[in-house]
């Protein structure tokens, strides 16, 4: 009777630990809208984060699958709660890898923060999972403690076709992506202390799929943020184009900085009045 | 004829320094400057158009308007008094106002688009101390008005001393909304709390009796309440119990902050940008490696989120 009584206690003590984790830990949640698939299919893994109550500023981690069961189609990071990507979420070798901040914290539950689009191979196994793995949430503490963490995972199955196609319908993106502003930027501690400009926009409905720059009057090409100025005089203005997955963009301009600027030189301004006040002087004159 | 140039080249010169070369000089951008909005939508033959965020648009069916639904978003909340408050739009500067000397503040943002957005609102007291981040997600839906009422941002908090000997007093301050009352949180093994009534300028001040700490390193917070209205808890600052008095320094702006890489004084993009550049390389400058690791990971991005200004 004692040894049952003292199972019952271990029992009981195993169980509300393992309560309390669940209940307490952050946790990197995924979500899919069947967990039964098909041949061809296309699959929408959704990645959330549920804070807990605690109040996260970072997170990273890891997207891990099969790619025999799974083809990687797409990333939709559009409307995530992640302002600031240190690492876009983005395959490497076979996994995708994500890192962001979210300066000033999240304390929520249900934050959205991407989701990775999957056709289902003809040739896939019976059943399967896709899993966060490696992945931390930070608190917005100032030291970056690692908050408890749980981690999600999904198990699936894959079927013979009984059912038509399912396919994971387009993002919603009318608007293009947010007003942003470029930042000059000049320090030591990158490029040699050459001229940079930092940028980062928004898209809330498809998202961000990449950024291009124009010095003068050169041709948009494809640039990533801090992208270091080919013109170091700053003579010219830059522009920066944010283009969303859905083609959606939005150009935003930086005017020249530099001495060659026709409005930044006060010499100009000096030999403007020295002409004026010549001209005056021999109109003057020959009155 | 020699005269109807001079006073052709004058009135072409008096032109230029009217003014109207800079407005010709558009093509020079300014920097807040939108200069061409396109729009394709997926299943037509796309198109574009050019206009401001939000503005007016039409178009046939091969053209895709340039009008897209946007919302407006109200923000009101209390912060400190004739102070000066920054309204972040994820992690971005929106907007800047001053709070009255009752500390209310208000923003109005128009064109914001539907979508999840994290707020954050943050101001900085009489004597220069940075409040913490007041974070809110918003979900804005297009064609509506958003109010967000309530945002009460923490008190901010200093103490007169950085080491304090045994059994004196340390003097612990800061500011609020006038004649709110403020509680004095440290935790300890024997957590301590108080509560003090913040002046008509919202100054507040609390003697704590070191008598019973043991010797040790403790933090103080504080957080405020005014009628039905509770503060998040703000800002910790750090002190040590000891057998002897060190004085702080008079500015609370001599200090350089945790994150602000460039020395600027703001911990922003471009700060972020040169974290983001040593992100997995080898041999980062100590300057970036704030927890002293020997790399830039992301402990240091999440002590520069703490820390963020925008």
């Amino acid at each position: 009777m004692n040894k049952f009584y003292k199972f019952i206690t271990l029992g009981f003590i195993i169980l509300a630990f393992g309560f309390c984790e669940t209940v307490f830990a952050a946790e990197i949640m995924i979500r899919s809208q069947t967990s039964s698939l098909e041949p061809a299919d296309q699959l929408e893994i959704k990645v959330y984060l549920n804070s807990k109550d605690e109040d996260i500023n970072a997170v990273a981690g890891k997207l891990v699958f099969s790619p025999d069961d799974l083809k990687f189609n797409e990333i939709r990071n559009g409307n995530s709660i992640v302002n600031l990507w240190i690492e876009a979420p983005r395959l490497v070798e076979k996994e995708i890898r994500f890192a962001g901040i979210m300066p000033g914290g999240y304390a929520q539950d249900g934050g959205y923060l991407f989701s990775a689009i999957f056709e289902v191979s003809k040739t896939a196994q019976q059943s399967g999972a896709v899993s966060i793995q490696s992945a931390q949430a930070l608190l917005n503490d100032g030291k970056g403690t690692a908050a408890m963490l749980s981690l999600g995972s999904i198990n699936y199955t894959v079927n013979q076709k009984f059912r038509p196609q399912m396919q994971v319908s387009s993002a919603v993106d009318l608007g293009p992506p947010e007003d942003f502003m470029p930042e000059l930027g000049r320090d030591p501690k990158i490029f040699g202390g050459k001229w940079f400009l930092s940028f980062t926009s928004q898209d809330k409905g498809s998202g961000i799929d990449h950024y291009e720059v124009a010095e003068g009057k050169a041709a948009f090409r494809n640039a990533k943020s801090p992208y270091l100025i080919t013109d170091q005089e700053l003579n010219q203005p830059i522009r920066v184009k944010a283009v969303a997955k859905n083609g959606n963009e939005r150009t935003v301009g930086v005017p020249a900085q530099g001495s060659g600027s026709l409005y930044n030189n006060s010499w100009i301004y000096v030999m403007i009045i020295v002409i004026m006040g010549l001209s005056i002087l021999t109109f003057s004159r020959n009155k | 004829m020699a005269r109807r140039s001079i006073i052709q080249v004058c009135l072409l010169l008096a032109f230029f320094l009217s003014g109207f070369v800079p407005n010709v000089s558009a093509t020079v951008l300014n920097s807040q400057q939108t200069l061409t909005i396109t729009a394709t939508v997926p299943g037509s033959s796309g198109g574009s158009g050019a206009g401001g965020g939000g503005g007016g648009g039409g178009g046939t069916d091969n053209t895709v308007p340039t009008y897209y639904p946007t919302a407006t978003v109200l923000f009101s909340g209390k912060a400190y008094p004739n102070s000066t408050v920054v309204l972040l739009k994820d992690a971005l500067v929106a907007s800047t106002t001053v709070a009255d000397h009752n500390a209310n503040f208000s923003f109005i943002l128009n064109g914001v688009s539907t979508g999840n957005y994290l707020f954050s609102a943050y101001s900085q007291d009489v004597a220069g101390r940075k409040s913490t981040l007041f974070t809110f997600p918003v979900n804005v839906t297009a064609g509506t008005s958003v109010n967000v009422g309530g945002v009460f941002i923490a008190p901010t908090i200093d103490t007169d001393k950085q080491e304090v000997k045994k059994g004196e007093l340390l003097r612990i301050y800061g500011q609020s909304v006038p004649n709110s009352t403020v509680t004095v949180l440290i935790p300890s093994a024997r957590d301590f709390s108080a509560k003090v009534q913040a002046d008509t300028k919202g100054n507040y001040n609390y003697n704590f009796d070191t008598m019973l700490s043991d010797p040790g390193t403790y933090i103080a917070k504080a957080k405020a309440a005014v009628s039905d209205a509770i503060s998040p808890v703000g800002q910790s600052v750090a002190f040590t119990v000891s057998d002897k008095n060190v004085f702080k320094p008079r500015s609370p702006l001599g200090g350089k902050i945790k994150g602000d890489i460039n020395g600027d004084g703001k911990v922003n993009l471009l700060d972020f940008s040169i974290m983001a550049y040593w992100y997995g390389r080898k041999n980062p400058p100590p300057e970036i490696d704030f927890d002293g690791d020997g790399k830039v990971d992301l402990v240091d991005f999440s002590i520069m989120a703490f820390n963020w200004s925008g």
